[in-house]
Formats: structure tokens, C-alpha cells, sequence
């Protein structure tokens, strides 16, 4: 008696299951869409979701819808652990984000333990390079860029005294950064005279850090921040001292600086991971999708994020059977990138070439 | 039993309130399903339209809220636009205040974008001073108010200000612009309060489909942007929204409402099917009505079933209890008028059956008789015993009925006799041996009687014991004959002096009792192999020649012995039990008759046992009638006395082999006692009389053939000195009961005095009177001249011990207690020697507690090389300390094994403190140096500042130099010092360290030259004394300044000086400057030029007995100098 009724419930709901939609695909992503570094979240943010909706509308992966799961790491180490927990949980098949180093370093064990492929579209800290994990890169090192900004401001905007503010929170990266600007920089001659770190949060006192670093002289200033960080930095720097060269690393390059910064930004010098200037079609049908979706400007992060979500999906539709995510990247590629080819080594990194800009009125343009 | 095709009354009813409970059930299942189905659609469209009424409610209650904060940033704009000038920022302070809870920031930007006022709630913790004067031109929200010079609301915005995500509202202010923000928290909070229904989905879209806030019931997308879905798409054109959307697989009816104020749209989703809980509460109830209705049936109908059938139940039961035969008592009663009227009249006929039964229940029992009824046919299975019956075998009736006789009564069924079998079957009378329950035999007569009742056919059987009366019958007479004879016959045994003859008579009475022709009566006894073998005490005398006569008379008084078993009578010893042969020819156990042997017709042999044990046998022949197992039965009290004869003639004969034994061993013990001078004695308290063996006499002097001595006699033998402890020590023995153990010496009537040991014990009465002292007395003089030797040599060593000031002592193998110590131990460790040998562990005790780890590492060797040698410190008594060498070595026996350890210990307390004297002494010369040093370095620093000083006034560039290089090299003897008072030994520098410092120096007074010109040393680990030191350091500064001067003159020359020094094998070392320059001159030679350095290095190279040579040929300069150092002074100074 008590079989019968357990066949029956088995029959039931095998065939409830057949009625049922099909059972998406679940893609995670991670990253501060509330903090002070929100701007960037929400531009990868959109980049995901666009390429998402793309894929959808091609018909998904084998006919299963993707669908795309959200958690806001808050810029806190806890917060990005436990948001990489619960999407190790909720069944995603990969990750994208976060989007600081000092995140991605707090969610890497989880990931590792939960064996899910965590794919960031912009950490570069030199301790998340050369590791055989789960997390992959997109983006360049720490090293690559802090080199380049070394030759580029020696060399070509004549620097030779530095100043620089640097935000503490997201350790992980800036001291990493840091740490590889100092020796290029000093190798080619030139001199950090004071490096004064602060943390980012609200009740910063951004005209003390400012005052800090013009004591000590400077040609010019280096902010390793954030967009709103440097955007309130730099209002300041143009208070005290309003011909003073300003450079913005990499992480700051958001289409927000203008808004966020006014006139404080003009001459502003940053390094972008995206050639916002391409004018090829592939380009131009990203730019206007993302224009018509969203109403907005892509920034580096959507163009990195539209990226690595196109190397996890295209993976996870190529991937072999029994083939793990991870096996699949690292096989598969190179992959197409929206302007670069990205080719995984064996611990999951990859190269990328960054572009010197400067804000012109009000528009980011190649430097001179 | 139940037939397939009968049904149980009770499964019949249950099948019958099933089928009318199926039959409430799908006429249930049709109505509650098809009201169901007919109500889903208006729930439907009831959940819609609520969803409609909410979203709208909710828009409004949102817009109303939203419209009052705008209205509070308008007002405050108005007036920032009439007041002339930069307005108090007081006025903005109004919008943050923390009781309004709205605003977390709110500011003012100037046409041109710059923020004049600002304002930041205090939970923020914003710069309000930082804030002003940012730019805000590139603003969106700025610009739009601007733009439209009207409110704006933004949609999600991340605050230029704060940098957090907000909800910014932005007024004109007569050309400025005034901009409020709202936490997002705030905005869920405030959404939560207007939400009234706990079960809707509330979501608030921004105009750029970003989703700023979400709450309520069902899945959370988080931060996200919604425009692609199509509902939101639909909702944001103001097109109709789907029926029915899915979200993270739940289903949910939409509704929107928009807010024009703030152009945001409020999308509420209510839970569709069975989500909804409208739908699920309308389902959960029909199906609680079918299920509730299904288990009411189940549960009644068998209840219903069991309650009518109850009755038919007990009727079952009740009847096969009649039938068994037990009480019926009243029969059950119910609700059925039918049930009830059968059960009265089973009632009367149960009654009348159990009266009939138990009329003849009592008629049976009551018989005297033994009697039992069974199934005639068959095995004749019993079926009832009466209580006689029950008596005479001592069963119950439960364990009797239902067997068979035989089964119950025979020892073996199979040898149930045919007569008796015959007898229970057929109307007859037999007598059977039959047992009880407690396995006695009965001889019982049974008699059978069959019946036929009701068709079938009974037996009844009774079964009387009559073994008792046949027994006293056949006993009486049989026991009185024999009994005579038995007694007569021990009775001549008694009297009889040779037991043999007692043996004839026997052999006598046997073979007339039994009228035997002859036989005989004989002994077991064992052959050395174990074989037994007969030896006969009676036979009669069947010789039929004149050999055979004379063989007889020769050895029958002796006994005839018969050792072949292959006989009959062979049989009987072998097997132990009686051999009865009536046809002695024919017996395959026959041993065949010697010729003229009389005829064998008849033999009985029977064994003669004790317990077990065959001790004898009787034999007898030619019986006329012959022999059987009764006849031994009969003769059995004759054979039993002719046992206990046989046993008691050879217990007569072991007594008197033991007898003999006893005398040969007691000759034996005095030849023993003369072999070890050893006497023993017996002295009677009672008679004072003492008797001594042979030897005791020997020992004492006395013949044996003397009158036996008394106590005092004896003493008059014992030496006078001796005599009144050896009486006391007898006195105590004999008081206390207990064993007398004496020396003493004794004066033998030669004059000779001897050494004995006497031992031994009074023995009592039963008074407790003292009767007898028995021991022995043994000569020990001999031990006792070696025991005297062996002291006095002890004296003469203890003597020598005495007098020496060390300790010499031996202990266990682990040291823990001291087995000797002599007198001086007292003196160095201030403690009698006794508490030594009393004390366990107090040698260790006293070790001074700081040096008891060296001790316990000498132990470790010790267990390891058999020795131990180690200096350490005592803390005596009285609290002062003192130093030991201890040497001591393990004493071991042939096998290895350690017996005690051995060892002696100075005192070199005074040596010690001479030790320590020296030691502080050298300590404070080491101070001394090492001051001496310092002085020497800081003056040469002194003297080193003092020309860098002068050297900076001066103008002239070579004076400058020359005073400059005078002050290097007093720096470099002056790190010669530093380094030597830093160094432990005061006597040697280490030259890597040295050259180092010397090396650092050089490259700072270089500068700048030394940035481009690297200074790379290159040193092996090599010390050297203050004596070559010097001049080195100052051969090494000499060089190396050359080749910063004149080795890269030109301004962009870079490249890389060499100071190397390596041992050589003759303790030798060589110091190797070189550098990449521009090398010597084509004609270099020291003391050609004008530089004194080159000149000093020379100077400095003989100094040290040392060849300086340089590569002319090298591409740069290269100097080389090979010396040997004074040799280092051996060790530290302070050990």
C-alpha cells in the first residue's frame, strides 16, 4: 500500500516536472551596487545584464533561459563572503565581479570551497595573479598598469616629484599598485616625496589629505581611489592648488567622474581598459544597445563586465560533457572579447591593453 | 475456520459502510470540485482588481508623502531665492534635522554649479566645510532643474556629495538650484509603512527602469534594472500589462500605478493560483471537506462492524470452553432480541452437559484401583487417569494424558513385552515391570476391559503394583541361609594365625554350597609391565601324576601363580566381571587344559572388587547343573567376605614391607647425620631424659653405649661462659612457644672447645603442658674461624677509612640509599653517617639545587660507561655550601647486572674559591680594556672631526684634500677600536664587519662620485688582532680612495671598485683591490709620484711583513697584498 502511494507521488511529479518551464541557468554577480564605488558596480552591473538579455533572445544556453542573480558586497569583506555563499548556494554556474580586489580577495576562499568559477572583470592586484583558483581576470595586473603610468608620466607629462593619496579600504589593490608604481618610478628617476593614505568612507577629510600631499611639494598629484573618492579629491586639489597635474589610476575611470567631479576633474589623467574612441560595428552595436537599455554612457566596467559574462556564457554553450566551467575556460578560449582578445594562462589571467585619457571638457579623450 | 467463500460477519459490514462512504465521496469530489472551478475565475479577477486598487492607493499614498518633502525643498528654495546674497546655511540645517528623518543632505549650487550652502544630516558625518565649492554643472539632476526651472526627481543617484545612493529631489531657487537627498532606506521604510497587505510584491521603478526599492512578499531581485522585462517595458509605455507574469518561476498578477510627481512607477504584484491565498485557502477547504468526510468513514465503519458482531464473538468462545470441559457460567447478552433467546438455551444445555460429566468424574476417581481409559486401536493413547492411578506413578494428569502407555511407563518402547502388549489389547491379565516418574520399577498385573461408547471403542485398563508383596516373599528365605555362612566364616578369618587356612575353609564352603568339583581362590597382583597376574591363597588339589603331586605340595603353601590371560579365567580379570561358561570346550575364551588335567565341564570365575579396584578372584568348576548370573547373586554376600579377606591379608603384608622401609630409611639418616656433623635429639620434659642419634653422640663425646644422659649432664659439656644463654634461650623456646636457634661452644673431654648451632621446638600437650623438645645440634666451628678471620680484617679497613679527609662511600646502582659511608662523611657534610644509611635519597637531598641537572647528566653516563666524575656544591645543614669532586664506578657481577655503586668525594671547596678570585680579577682587567678602547676610538673620532672641520674652512682644493684623507685615515684606525671593544675576546676584529663599516664610510665621504662607482666587497670570514689590524684598515682606506680619485676622472664615468680578501693555505691572507678605471700610468712606481698614500701603503706593507704588487697589464688599477697577521692570542681572554 504504502509503495502504491510512493509511485503515484513519483509519477506526479515527474510529470509536473515535464509541465514546467525549463529551469533556468543561473549566473551570479557580485558587486558594491550601494557604497561609494556604486557608480562602477552599476555600470558592470548593466554590462551583465545586457549581455544576458542578448543571450536570451538568441534563444539561451541549449534552450534554457539565463537568469541573472544579484548580491551587493557593500564594499565589506563580510559582505562580499557571505553574497559569494549565498550564490554558491542559490546554484549559479559562475560568478561575475566583484569589482576592488580587496572584495575579491575576501570572497576567494568561499568561492575556492564552493568550487565556482568567479570571473572579475577588474581586479589587478599582484597577490590574485599566478594563483591556480577559481577566480579568472579580465583585466590587467597591477604591475602592467603602475608601469605604464611610471614611463607615461615621466616620460611624457615630465613629472619627476609625485604625491600621492591613497584609499586604504581597498588595500588589497592600492597598496599592490603601490608597490609596483614606487620602483618603476624610481628606477626611471623619479621621486614619491609622501604618500598619505586614507579611508574611504563619507566623513573623509579630503582637505587635510590634500593639504598632506602639496607639503610635500609635488609636480603632480596620483590619487589611487575611487571615482567619488578622487572626484572629491581632486575639488579639493583644485581649491588649493589649481594648476597642480592631477592623475586618477586606473579603478577611477568611470563615466561618472564628470558628473561627479565638474570642472574639479578637467585635465584630469586616467588609464582606460577600453578604447572608448573604436569605431568598430561590433563596438558601435554594444554602444547603442547599451545607450538604448540602459540611457546611459558604457564605462570600463560595463565593457569588462559585457566580457566576462560573453566568456562565461560562451563557455558554458561550448563547454563538453562532464567538462567543469573551469576546464572549459581555460580550454576553450582565446575568446572574443568586445575590443580584445582574451586568452586564459593557466591560472586564469589574461592581458589587456589600457589607453591614456584625459577629460576635456567633460568627455574623457585620448591624451595628448 | 474461514472459507474462501465465506465472508466474516464483520468484513461484510465494513465492506457495506465503504461502499456508502465511496459513494458520499465522488458525489463530494464532483460538487466541491465543480464549485471550485466555477469560483477560480472570480477569485481571479477579484486578485486583479485588488492589485489594481493597491498599486493605485499606493501611488498616491507614495506621491502625497514625496509631495510634502518637495513641497518643504520648494518653500526652502523660495526663500534661499528672495534673500539677497549667500543665505544662512541655518535654513538648510531645517531640511537635515534629525527629527524630520528625511533628508540626509541638501545644498545649493549657483548658476554656475558651485555649491554655495550645504547641509548634511548628523548621522552622515559629512564635511559640510569639504562640500562647498564643489562643482556640480556636470550634474544631472542640476542640470534638469535647471533646464526646466521646475522640481525634479531623480531616480536612483549615487550623491557627488556623500557617495552614497540616494533619492535626490532638486527645486530652482531664482537661479540657483536647491537639491535634497533621501537615503534609499528611507524610501523602503516609508514603502513599508503604505503597504498594507502583507502579501503583495511592491516594486518602485525609476523612469530609467533601475528598481529603487522592493518589499513584500516573494523573491528579492536586488539591486537591479527591470526594463527588460517586458511587464515593466509595458508599464513604463503605459500599455496593458499581461494577465499573469512569472518571476523566479512564481506567477503573480501585476498591476502599476504611476507617480507623475516623481515619474516612477509602482509595479504590485499579487501571487496568482495557488500562490494566491485566496485560491489556496478555497482549495485547502474543499480537500479538508473531502479527506474529513473519507476518515469519518473509515474510522466508523469497522467500530459499527465490531459492535454487532461482538456478541457471536463470545458465543465462539463460551462453547469451546463448554466443550473443553471448563465451568460455562451465564452466556453473554446483547441488543440483538435473536442473539439474546439462542443464548438462553445454550445456557440450560451446557448446564445439563457438565452435571452428566461430573456424576462420572466422581465415580471414577473414587475406585482404590488404578485405572486409566485409552484409544483402543493405535498406540492406545491415553485419554483420562483416575487419582489412584495418578498415586502409584506420580504424574500428573496434564503430563499423562494424551501419551502412550508404553511411551509413559517403559524404560525401552521397542522391548515393550508381547505379553503385555497382548494384555492391553485384548481382555487379559499379565504381569509387567513398569516404572514411575522417579524411574523406580514396579512390578505391576494389568488387567484390560474394552468398551464401546458412542460408536467408538475404549480401553480400560487397570494396572496394580504388586512388586512389594513379591519381593518379601523371595528375599526371607534366600537371605537366611546365607547369612549364616557368611558369619560363620569371618569369624574363623578372626581366630585363624595363618590366613591361609581361613582361605581353604572358604574354598570349601564354596564348592559344597554350590557342589563344585574344585576351584581355588586368589590374589591380583601386578606384573612389572602392569599385566595382572593370579597368585593363589586356596586350591584344591586336583594333581594327577606324581610330578603334578609333588609340584603341588611344593608350591600351593606358598600360593601358584598363573600369569597366562588368555584364559577363562583370564577373561574374568581382564573384563571384571563374572565369567559364567557352561560349555568350557566350546568358549572361544578358553585357554586349553595341560594333559591329564581333570575334566572341565563347568566354570564360573568370579572377580573380587574394592570400589573399583580388582583385588582378587574366585574359581570354580564342574558344577552339575552348571552356572548362572542368579547363582552369583545368591553367593554375593560369601564373595563379599571372601573381598575383605583378600584385602585385609594384603594390607597384613604391605604393613609389614612398610615396617622394613622404615628401618632402612632410619639407617640411612644416621649415616646422613654423620656426614654433616649433624646430630638430632629428642629430650623428654616429662622424664628429663634426652636421646640422641649415633651422630649426636660422636659430636659430643659420648659413647652410646653411656647411660642415657639427663638435661644437666649435658650442659656439663657446654663451655662456662656459654651455658647461662643457652638455658635461657631453651627456657624462652619452650615459654613462647617458638623455635630455638643458639651458638655456643662446647669442651670435649680432649680439652677441645667446638663451635655448634642448635635448633629446634617444644611440642605440648593437650593442657599445654611442655612434653618433649626435639632438634639437632651441628658443628660449625670451621665457619666460625672464617666469620673472626673476616671481622677483624673489616676492623683493620674501617681503621684506614677512618683516617682519611675524603669520603668514600658505596651505595645501590641508583644511589638512592647508602650502604656505607666512612667518618669523614660527618666532617664534609655535617651529618651523622647514620642518617645516611637511614635516609633514602639523602645524599641527593643534600646537592646544591642548581647543579642537580649536571648531576643527574653525570648519571646519564654513568648508566653508560660505568663511570662517573663530576664537580658540584653541597648545602649542609647549617646553610653553607660546599664543593665536591665526585668520582665513583659502577660495581657489576659476572652477568653484567650492576650490585652497587662505589665511590669516593674530595672536598675542593678551597680550591674553588681560589678559582673565583682569579676569575673577578681578570673580569675587571676585561673592563679596563674595553674602556681603553672606547677612549682610544673616540679620540681618534675626534681627531678624524677635527680635520673634516678644519678641511671644510679651507679654500684650496689640495689642502682640502690632503687633510681630508689624513682624517680617513685616523677613521679607519678608530673603527679598528670600535670594532675591537665591541668584540667579546677585546683581541680580534672581525675583518667582514670591519671592512663594512670602513667600506661605508668610504662611499659617504665619496658622494656623489660613489652613486655612479659601486663599492663591492668580497670578504671571508677572517679575524685578526689589533697588531695588523691597523695597518690593514689603513693599506685598504689608502687604496680604495685612490681609486675613487684617479680612477674616473670624467663626470659620466660609472663602474665598480673590488676589495676582496681571501685566506691562503699558509695562513697567509691576501687583500686584492682593483677597480674598472682608467688603470695605472704606463710608468707607475711607488714613491715616484707625490701621493703619500701609495708611499704610506708601502710604508704599511712592510710593517706587516707583507709584498705588495700591482697588474700594470690589468685594464684598470689592480693592487694585491700578501702578508701573514700576527697569530691571534690563543682563546678569550676570560675563559
Amino acid at each position: 500500500m504504502r509503495l502504491a502511494f510512493i509511485l503515484l507521488a513519483v509519477a506526479a511529479s515527474s510529470v509536473l516536472a515535464a509541465c514546467g518551464p525549463t529551469e533556468p541557468v543561473r549566473v551570479g554577480f557580485l558587486a558594491g551596487l550601494s557604497g561609494r564605488i556604486a557608480d562602477l558596480g552599476e555600470a558592470a552591473r548593466n554590462g551583465v545584464l545586457l549581455a544576458i538579455e542578448q543571450r536570451n533572445r538568441a534563444g539561451g544556453i541549449h534552450g534554457r533561459p539565463i537568469e541573472l542573480v544579484i548580491r551587493d558586497d557593500k564594499e565589506t569583506a563580510e559582505s562580499a563572503a557571505r553574497g559569494a555563499a549565498e550564490l554558491a548556494a542559490s546554484g549559479v554556474a559562475a560568478i561575475v565581479g566583484p569589482i576592488t580586489s580587496s572584495m575579491a580577495e575576501a570572497a576567494l576562499p568561499v568561492i575556492n570551497e564552493a568550487e565556482v568559477v568567479m570571473v572579475s572583470p577588474t581586479v589587478t592586484a599582484m597577490q590574485l595573479v599566478g594563483q591556480d583558483d577559481y577566480l579568472f581576470r579580465i583585466n590587467a595586473t597591477t604591475r602592467d598598469y603602475a608601469r605604464m603610468y611610471a614611463d607615461f608620466h615621466y616620460h611624457r607629462t615630465g613629472l619627476r616629484r609625485v604625491a600621492i593619496a591613497m584609499d586604504v579600504r581597498n588595500r588589497a589593490f592600492t597598496q599592490s599598485w603601490l608597490d609596483e608604481f614606487l620602483p618603476a618610478f624610481n628606477a626611471l628617476g623619479g621621486e614619491v616625496t609622501v604618500v598619505v593614505p586614507f579611508e574611504s568612507s563619507v566623513n573623509v577629510a579630503f582637505a587635510d589629505v590634500t593639504e598632506g600631499l602639496l607639503k610635500a611639494r609635488p609636480d603632480g598629484l596620483l590619487f589611487i581611489a575611487g571615482t567619488v573618492d578622487v572626484a572629491r579629491l581632486a575639488q579639493q586639489a583644485r581649491r588649493l592648488s589649481p594648476a597642480l597635474p592631477l592623475i586618477a589610476v586606473e579603478w577611477a575611470a568611470s563615466d561618472k567622474l564628470h558628473e561627479l567631479g565638474g570642472a574639479a576633474v578637467e585635465g584630469l589623467h586616467v588609464v582606460e581598459s577600453y578604447d572608448r574612441t573604436d569605431s568598430s560595428p561590433r563596438y558601435a552595436a554594444f554602444l547603442a544597445a547599451y545607450r538604448e537599455r540602459f540611457g546611459l554612457e558604457p564605462g570600463y566596467t560595463s565593457v569588462n563586465a559585457y566580457d566576462a559574462a560573453t566568456v562565461i556564457l560562451d563557455s558554458l554553450a561550448r563547454r563538453g560533457a562532464g567538462q567543469s566551467l573551469k576546464e572549459a575556460l581555460l580550454a576553450l578560449g582565446p575568446f572574443e572579447g568586445l575590443q580584445q582578445t582574451i586568452s586564459f594562462d593557466r591560472f586564469g589571467d589574461t592581458s589587456r591593453k589600457g589607453y591614456f585619457m584625459t577629460m576635456r571638457e567633460g568627455r574623457l579623450v585620448p591624451a595628448q | 475456520m474461514i472459507r474462501p467463500s465465506e465472508w466474516r460477519l464483520r468484513t461484510a459490514l465494513v465492506v457495506l459502510l465503504a461502499l456508502s462512504t465511496a459513494a458520499t465521496l465522488v458525489t463530494l469530489v464532483i460538487v466541491g470540485g465543480g464549485l471550485f472551478l466555477w469560483q477560480l475565475p472570480q477569485l481571479q479577477r477579484e486578485s486583479m482588481s485588488q492589485a489594481q486598487r493597491e498599486a493605485q492607493q499606493l501611488a498616491a499614498r507614495m506621491e502625497l508623502l514625496l509631495g510634502n518633502l518637495q513641497h518643504r525643498l520648494q518653500q526652502t528654495g523660495a526663500t534661499v531665492a528672495r534673500l539677497p546674497g549667500d543665505p544662512d546655511e541655518g535654513l538648510l540645517d531645517l531640511l537635515t534635522a534629525e527629527e524630520n528623518e528625511a533628508f540626509e543632505a541638501a545644498y545649493v549650487a549657483d548658476p554656475s554649479g558651485v555649491v554655495v550652502l550645504a547641509s548634511v544630516s548628523s548621522q552622515s558625518g559629512a564635511n559640510r566645510a569639504e562640500l562647498l565649492g564643489t562643482d556640480l554643472s556636470a550634474n544631472r539632476l542640476y542640470r534638469l532643474a535647471l533646464e526646466h526651472n521646475s522640481p525634479v526627481w531623480s531616480g536612483k543617484f549615487l550623491s557627488a556629495l556623500s557617495g552614497n545612493v540616494t533619492v535626490g529631489a532638486a527645486v530652482p531657487a531664482g537661479g540657483r538650484v536647491l537639491i535634497g537627498e533621501l537615503p534609499l532606506d528611507h524610501l523602503l521604510n516609508t514603502l513599508r509603512l503604505a503597504t498594507k497587505d502583507p502579501r503583495l510584491l511592491i516594486w518602485v521603478i525609476d523612469s530609467r527602469g533601475e528598481l529603487v526599492a522592493e518589499t513584500g512578499f516573494g523573491p528579492k531581485l536586488g539591486p537591479t534594472n527591470v526594463l527588460g522585462l517586458d511587464m515593466v517595458q509595458a508599464a513604463l509605455r503605459g500599455g496593458p500589462l499581461p494577465h499573469i507574469v512569472t518571476i523566479r518561476n512564481s506567477e503573480f498578477h501585476p498591476a502599476v500605478a504611476r507617480s507623475g510627481l516623481v515619474d516612477w512607477h509602482f509595479l504590485v504584484l499579487l501571487p496568482a493560483g495557488l500562490n494566491n491565498p485566496d485560491i489556496r485557502s478555497t482549495a485547502a477547504l474543499v480537500v479538508a471537506a473531502l479527506l474529513s468526510s473519507l476518515l469519518i468513514g473509515t474510522l466508523l465503519a469497522p467500530f459499527v462492524a465490531g459492535w454487532i458482531a461482538r456478541p457471536l464473538r463470545a458465543f465462539t468462545d463460551r462453547a469451546r470452553q463448554v466443550a473443553a470441559g471448563m465451568p460455562s457460567g451465564d452466556w453473554p447478552r446483547g441488543r440483538v432480541s435473536e442473539l439474546n433467546a439462542l443464548a438462553v438455551d445454550l445456557e440450560t444445555m451446557a448446564k445439563h452437559l457438565q452435571e452428566r460429566r461430573d456424576q462420572f468424574s466422581a465415580i471414577f476417581n473414587a475406585s482404590p484401583l488404578p485405572m486409566a481409559v485409552a484409544e483402543a486401536a493405535g498406540d492406545s493413547v491415553l485419554i483420562d487417569v483416575n487419582e489412584a492411578w495418578i498415586r502409584q506413578f506420580r504424574r500428573n494428569r496434564e503430563e499423562t494424558v494424551g501419551r502412550s502407555l508404553p511411551q509413559l511407563l517403559w524404560v525401552n518402547q521397542s522391548d515393550f513385552p508381547d505379553a503385555a502388549r497382548t494384555a492391553l489389547h485384548d481382555h487379559g491379565r499379565s504381569e509387567v515391570l513398569l516404572h514411575d516418574a522417579e524411574q523406580r520399577l514396579l512390578l505391576c498385573a494389568i488387567s484390560a476391559r474394552h468398551v464401546v461408547i458412542g460408536g467408538e471403542t475404549f480401553a480400560i485398563w487397570v494396572i496394580e503394583d504388586i512388586s512389594a508383596r513379591k519381593r518379601a516373599e523371595e528375599l526371607i528365605k534366600a537371605n537366611n541361609e546365607l547369612l549364616e555362612g557368611v558369619t560363620r566364616l569371618q569369624r574363623e578369618f578372626l581366630v585363624e594365625a595363618d590366613p591361609r587356612q581361613a582361605f581353604d575353609r572358604i574354598l570349601n564352603h564354596l564348592l559344597e554350597t554350590t557342589s563344585s568339583e574344585y576351584g581355588f581362590i586368589g590374589e591380583i597382583l601386578q606384573q612389572p609391565d602392569g599385566q595382572p597376574y593370579l597368585k593363589t591363597h586356596a586350591i584344591t588339589n586336583i594333581a594327577w601324576n606324581d610330578e603334578t603331586r609333588s609340584f603341588y605340595e611344593e608350591n600351593a603353601p606358598a600360593g601358584l601363580e598363573f600369569r597366562n590371560l588368555n584364559t577363562l579365567f583370564g577373561a574374568a580379570m581382564t573384563t571384571c566381571k563374572p565369567v559364567v561358561a557352561n560349555d568350557p570346550a566350546h568358549d572361544p575364551r578358553r585357554g586349553g587344559l595341560p594333559l591329564g588335567h581333570p575334566p572341565l565341564r563347568a566354570f564360573l570365575g568370579v572377580p573380587l572388587l574394592h570400589g573399583e579396584e580388582l583385588i582378587g578372584m574366585v574359581g570354580l568348576a564342574n558344577r552339575p547343573a552348571g552356572y548362572d548370573e542368579e547363582l552369583v547373586r545368591t553367593l554375593s554376600p560369601i564373595l563379599a567376605t571372601c573381598s575383605s579377606l583378600v584385602l585385609a591379608y594384603t594390607l597384613e603384608r604391605e604393613r609389614k614391607d612398610s615396617e622394613e622401609a622404615l628401618r632402612r630409611s632410619e639407617a640411612r639418616l644416621a649415616e646422613a647425620q654423620r656426614v654433616a656433623q649433624l646430630g638430632s635429639w629428642e629430650l623428654d620434659l616429662v622424664k628429663d631424659q634426652v636421646v640422641w642419634s649415633e651422630e649426636g653422640y660422636r659430636l659430643l663425646d659420648i659413647g652410646p653405649g653411656d647411660a642415657p644422659p639427663t638435661q644437666e649432664h649435658l650442659m656439663g659439656r657446654v663451655r662456662a661462659e656459654d651455658k647461662e644463654a643457652l638455658r635461657e634461650s631453651i627456657a624462652h623456646a619452650i615459654r613462647s612457644n617458638t623455635p630455638l636457634e643458639h651458638e655456643f661452644r662446647i669442651v670435649r673431654s680432649d680439652g677441645s672447645v667446638r663451635w655448634v648451632h642448635s635448633r629446634g621446638r617444644a611440642s605440648y600437650d593437650a593442657t599445654g603442658r611442655p612434653i618433649r623438645f626435639v632438634g639437632t645440634t651441628q658443628d660449625i666451628t670451621a665457619r666460625k674461624e672464617a666469620e673472626l678471620a673476616l671481622s677483624e680484617s673489616r676492623e683493620r679497613l674501617d681503621s684506614i677509612l677512618g683516617s682519611l679527609d675524603d669520603v668514600v662511600w658505596s651505595s645501590t646502582p641508583d644511589g638512592s640509599q647508602v650502604l656505607y659511608m666512612n667518618p669523614a662523611a660527618e666532617r664534609i657534610y655535617g651529618r651523622p653517617v647514620a642518617d645516611f644509611l637511614a635516609r633514602k635519597n639523602l645524599l641527593q637531598e643534600t646537592v646544591h639545587p642548581e647543579d642537580a641537572a649536571a648531576l643527574a647528566a653525570a648519571r646519564e653516563d654513568l648508566s653508560r660507561t660505568g663511570e662517573l666524575a663530576l664537580e658540584h656544591r653541597i648545602v649542609r645543614p647549617d646553610g653553607t655550601v660546599r664543593w665536591l669532586r665526585e668520582r665513583a664506578h659502577l660495581v657489576t657481577d659476572a652477568a653484567g647486572q650492576p650490585l652497587r655503586l662505589d665511590g669516593i668525594s674530595t672536598d675542593i671547596t678551597d680550591r674553588k674559591r681560589a678559582y673565583e678570585r682569579i676569575q673577578s680579577a681578570l673580569a675587571e682587567k676585561e673592563v679596563l680594556l674595553k674602556e681603553i678602547y672606547h677612549r682610544v676610538k673616540n679620540n681618534l673620532q675626534v681627531v678624524s672631526s677635527l680635520l673634516n672641520l678644519q678641511s671644510r674652512r679651507l679654500t684650496d682644493g689640495e689642502t682640502k684634500r690632503l687633510l681630508d684623507e689624513s682624517a680617513n685615515r685616523v677613521k679607519s684606525m678608530a673603527l679598528v677600536h670600535e670594532q675591537l671593544y665591541r668584540t667579546e675576546n677585546l683581541s680580534s676584529i672581525g675583518l667582514r664587519e670591519y671592512l663594512r663599516q670602513l667600506a661605508n664610510n668610504l662611499i659617504s665621504v665619496n658622494r656623489p662620485l660613489s652613486m655612479r662607482v659601486t663599492l663591492r666587497l668580497d670578504v671571508e670570514d677572517l679575524y685578526m688582532g689589533i697588531e695588523s689590524a691597523i695597518p690593514f684598515g689603513l693599506v685598504v682606506n689608502e687604496l680604495v680612495s685612490n681609486a675613487y680619485r684617479h680612477g674616473y676622472p670624467a663626470e659620466g664615468d660609472v663602474g665598480e671598485i673590488v676589495v676582496r680578501v681571501t685566506a691562503l693555505p699558509d695562513e697567509r691572507v691576501c687583500l686584492e683591490v682593483r677597480d674598472d678605471g682608467r688603470g695605472l700610468p704606463a710608468d707607475f712606481a711607488p714613491g715616484k709620484g707625490e701621493s703619500l698614500g701609495i708611499e704610506l701603503v708601502m710604508t704599511l706593507a712592510k710593517q706587516l711583513g707583507g709584498e705588495l704588487t700591482w697588474d700594470a697589464a690589468y685594464r684598470g688599477a689592480r693592487f694585491a697584498l700578501t702578508f701573514k697577521p700576527e697569530p691571534l692570542p690563543a682563546g678569550r681572554l676570560v675563559a
